[in-house]
């Protein structure tokens, strides 16, 4: 199988695993960067995750152009992908979601740090960016253009997420398994800090920098994420698509 | 396919939909004004969502008589819809809900409002209706006759969702898509927002000029066609 179809496979599959596990719902989209052409990117035309199959694939250049879209429609947010492709040459992978956990945490002050080992990947420190900020209160909150992609793209920083105030977030890999394992363990490790404040927890003891870096630095091995990618690709029915 | 079949067919699917969703539960219903004739609406016969086929759906007056029950058992809270299409010729589908999560806001004072994009289409205000403010501490909560539906299409004002006391929520959309997603998201957003209260501290409200700007989105063609193909398909509707 050649490099192209394979990646659309995996992006085919990493849609149908986010949508499983309940990070996607309606909305939301995973992305990759073209294996043969660095300058471009692979996303579905606009459909719901869970639904994407090969043939709706579409490439994209990084300024969020389609270049064999045949009319289909396309997801308007296509500039949170092509933003942080442009600034971050190291990311292979981009997912956007609505995560239900996730949210509570763009719309308040509370820190949203790693307390599991295997949240590690979600990082030290998760900026929260706000569109008002740059481009007023009246937005629909929806990132359409390439001047908020690059702006999210700058509030995200070197980071693997950024949140994004009253609406979700963007995480960044440096594989789309990466990407998909880093998306997932976010919604976990979101739902064990509500966890936690729910037992009445004053002070949380989340995991040091030190481990953090040390399982950021796992996550480069070979072969690190086979496991989970396994099964999660089994649980979401993907293992003979 | 005519436009009554189709919209029998769309009350079918949002039944189940809502169902499948958690909005609906044993109780609760959807309907819609009648495609040929705005002073009518269909509705199922008493069955919950869930199970809710097209030899169900019954045809109402807006005063709430029906024309073709034969006999079949029906909702006592029909005045729900009729006093909302009666007040609101703009709306084209109510959903009356029981959604757990949305529960808590209508038996205290904290306010919903939308906090993230996709609730937006819950609107800025949500308005909180009590039975007993005119109808006295005796009643079961139920809304069974046309008085009550008019006072609750009242306090639903010009709003697209009225919570009521100790009871639930009434939806009403200017489409069967709005009306599903605006009562999907206002129970995502009630959770959402009880999250993020648990958090302490303040939360951050989509502000006036957001929620507008998501209504605009929540009726565009291209949010509502991939949702709708979603939340089908999940219900298992698509051969409906």
């Amino acid at each position: 199988m050649n490099a192209l179809v394979n990646a659309m496979r995996e992006l085919v599959t990493a849609n149908r695993i986010l949508a499983h596990e309940g990070v996607l719902d309606a909305y939301g989209h995973i992305t990759v960067r073209h294996p043969e052409d660095p300058n471009k990117f692979l996303m579905s035309r606009s459909r719901s995750p869970e639904h994407v199959s090969l043939a709706d694939i579409v490439t994209f250049k990084l300024d969020c152009t389609p270049i064999d879209d045949m009319g289909r429609p396309l997801y308007s947010e296509r500039p949170i992908h092509g933003g942080i492709y442009q600034a971050r040459s190291d990311v292979q992978s981009v997912v956007h979601n609505h995560s239900y956990d996730v949210i509570p945490f763009s719309v308040t002050k509370y820190p949203l740090r790693p307390l599991a080992h295997v949240a590690s990947a979600i990082g030290h420190e998760i900026p929260v960016w706000d569109i008002a900020a740059k481009f007023g209160d009246k937005t629909n909150l929806l990132v359409r253009q390439m001047e908020q992609g690059r702006d999210l793209a700058a509030k995200l920083g070197q980071g693997n997420v950024v949140l994004m105030r009253g609406h979700g977030c963007a995480v960044a890999g440096k594989s789309l398994k990466g990407a998909v394992l880093t998306a997932l363990y976010l919604q976990v490790n979101a739902r064990m800090v509500l966890n936690a404040v729910r037992m009445g927890a004053k002070q949380i003891n989340y995991l040091t920098k030190g481990e953090i870096d040390t399982w950021l630095g796992d996550t480069m091995r070979p072969n690190f994420y086979d496991r989970p990618w396994e099964y999660l690709t089994k649980r979401a029915g993907c293992d003979n698509l | 396919m005519s436009d009554l079949i189709k919209a029998m067919r769309e009350v079918v699917i949002a039944n189940r939909i809502l169902a499948h969703e958690g909005v609906l539960d044993a109780y609760g219903h959807v309907t819609v004004r009648h495609p040929d004739d705005p002073g009518k609406f269909l509705m199922s016969r008493s069955r919950s969502p869930e199970l809710v086929t097209l030899s169900d759906i019954i045809t109402f007056k807006l005063d709430c008589t029906p024309i073709d029950d034969l006999g079949r058992p029906m909702y006592a809270e029909r005045p729900i819809h009729g006093g909302i299409y009666e007040a609101r010729p703009d709306v084209m589908a109510v959903c009356h809900n029981h959604a757990y999560d949305l529960i808590p806001f209508g038996v205290t004072k904290t306010p919903l409002r939308p906090i993230f994009h996709v609730a937006g289409c819950t609107g800025a205000e949500v308005p909180v209706w009590d039975i007993k403010t005119k109808f006295g501490d005796k009643t079961n909560l139920l809304v069974v006759n046309m008085e009550q539906g008019r006072d609750l299409a009242k306090m639903l004002g010009k709003n697209t969702v009225c919570l009521m006391r100790g009871h639930g929520c009434a939806v009403a959309g200017s489409s069967i898509f709005e009306t599903v997603a605006a009562s999907i998201y206002t129970m995502v957003n009630a959770r959402v927002l009880m999250d993020a209260m648990r958090l302490g501290g303040e939360v951050t409200y989509l502000s006036p000029g957001e929620v507008q700007a998501q209504i605009e989105v929540t009726r565009g063609p291209l949010a509502g066609a991939r949702a709708w193909e979603y939340f089908v398909r999940r219900a298992g509707c698509e051969n409906l």
